[in-house]
């Protein structure tokens, strides 16, 4: 029997009754002028294309021109909105089509499109003064030095998160982005600043030398203490975390540190860094290319050439710089012409 | 400068800021007016146009597809509304403009219009406070831009 929760408005005391009893025995003194009866209400069950249209929207999808429609047998369909014009969206849409060939949803955030977009339009980046391309090498490196600690430290900022709630797109970033790559940046840091210092002028303040560093004025004999040191400590603090959260701390404090040392546009960017950059834009640039342009390795199925690209990305010692190469082999292959299709596209 | 438009779009291109104001008639980059109040030296770059909207509705839509950038949403001031990054398609963003640079070949195109006389608002939107175009509506262009308020009888 279903039951029924009651509230007394006086004493607030909760009564259950089961739905068919009609007498409550109450106290005398709450002699009921009102009762508020709570009956649990169930939640809307949702049909089968608001189902549908739910389940895309919680994976991601912009669901903001798709509705549920009922049809005149009552059944219900996902239907979209177009230039105006409303259609029922067929089962075999490329929408769903995709989910199920690939058993992957496309989710512009977790495939990353942006890496992607970025690598295209750093291929094809001009001189100014000259209009030929210059490289992507030369491109990356035309962001300048800092551009190296934001971009290290926000991607372990997002990979610490994903180590709690995502751990198969972790594994992938962590590929390239990781601790080694840290330290090594880090150690170049330290080596870089020891050579700046070794060029600057020598200044004297009463007979005693110092250095003026990115505006700081330093006595020579203070160096080892006021910024090596805690550059080395700082370094030591990286290379003993063992999770993703210290991680990221440790390389915030690390270019906070750098911040407040010395920080020049034309520092010669980590080659640890430059690597891993290469890297990673090249396997998310290749893995969206098979997942959602239909391109793959020769001679090689969607899934073969996915496969593939996972095989590769395994190999420990496969440098950066490699699969970078692999890709632009593979944008030849595959036929992609960036600079026709960014003339197609400006028509 | 010599050519008013290639120079300011090359110089955007490089990374310069810039500031164009329709109503009071100037450009600046990196906060040197380079038109002020109507007044600028050298040639302004572009041609006089019989079908100036057509022109200036397909640099509308390379706007609107444009690849957006730090740079280009902290832009404070945007006479017109592009779309954000989760409604460009995937050859949008492999493909598309930097949304500064297609900015400001959008906006230095309708004041060189309005210089040379090609942009004229009786001509197409004569009665109206502001034009909406046809083909895509996105594209509003307002009286008070054209002839400004002080110029309004």
């Amino acid at each position: 029997m279903k039951k029924v929760s009651v509230k007394c408005p006086k004493c607030g005391a909760n009564l259950e009754v089961e739905a068919a009893e009609v007498n409550v025995v109450m106290p005398v003194h709450c002699v009921p002028t009102s009762i508020a009866v709570e009956i649990p209400v169930p939640a809307n069950k949702l049909n089968e294309a608001e189902a549908k249209i739910e389940a895309l929207r919680n994976a991601g999808v912009n669901v903001a021109n798709l509705f549920s429609i009922r049809g005149t047998d009552g059944s219900y369909e996902v239907g979209r909105l177009t230039d105006g014009q409303f259609a029922v969206v067929p089962d075999d849409d490329p929408i769903f089509a995709a989910i199920r060939a690939s058993k992957t949803i496309p989710d512009r955030r977790l495939f990353r499109r942006w890496v992607m977009a970025q690598v295209f339009h750093m291929m094809t980046e001009t001189d100014y003064k000259t209009g030929q391309p210059i490289g992507f090498t030369a491109a990356l490196r035309r962001k300048g030095y800092k551009y190296q600690w934001e971009m290290v430290v926000e991607e372990l900022r997002v990979q610490a998160r994903l180590n709690v709630t995502d751990p198969e797109n972790f594994a992938e970033r962590n590929r390239w982005f990781n601790r080694g790559v840290v330290v090594q940046m880090a150690t170049d840091y330290i080596k870089l600043v020891r050579n700046i210092v070794t060029k600057l002028r020598i200044r004297s303040c009463k007979g005693v030398p110092y250095v003026r560093l990115d505006g700081t004025n330093i006595f020579i004999k203070d160096l080892p203490t006021k910024v090596y040191e805690p550059l080395e400590k700082l370094l030591r603090s990286i290379r003993n975390t063992r999770q993703p959260a210290a991680l990221y701390r440790a390389t915030t404090n690390f270019y906070k540190a750098v911040k407040e040392t010395c920080l020049f546009f034309d520092m010669e960017q980590s080659r640890a860094f430059k690597d891993a950059y290469k890297g990673a834009g090249a396997f998310f640039t290749l893995k969206n290319l098979i997942l959602f342009h239909d391109c793959g390795f020769p001679k090689m199925s969607q899934k073969m050439s996915r496969e593939y690209l996972y095989e590769l990305a395994s190999q420990k010692d496969l440098e950066g710089y490699k699969l970078f190469g692999i890709l632009k082999d593979f944008l030849v292959v595959n036929g992609i012409n960036i600079e026709a299709m960014r003339a197609e596209w400006r028509k | 400068m010599e050519n008013i438009y290639n120079e300011c779009v090359n110089k955007v291109k490089c990374g310069s800021k810039f500031h164009i104001d329709f109503q009071k008639r100037t450009l600046k980059i990196d906060g040197k007016y380079v038109i002020k109040q109507g007044e600028y030296e050298g040639e302004l770059g572009l041609p006089v146009f019989d079908d100036p909207l057509t022109i200036i509705t397909q640099l509308f839509i390379r706007y609107q597809h444009s690849l957006p950038s730090e740079r280009s949403d902290h832009k404070r001031k945007k006479y017109f509304n592009a779309l954000s990054e989760h409604q460009l398609s995937d050859e949008d963003m492999l493909y598309g403009e930097p949304r500064e640079v297609a900015q400001i070949k959008l906006e230095l195109h309708i004041l060189i219009m309005i210089f040379n006389g090609s942009l004229k608002w009786y001509e197409f939107a004569k009665d109206k406070w502001f034009w909406q175009s046809p083909t895509v509506k996105e594209l509003i262009i307002l009286k008070e831009w054209i002839e400004p308020k002080s110029e309004n009888k």
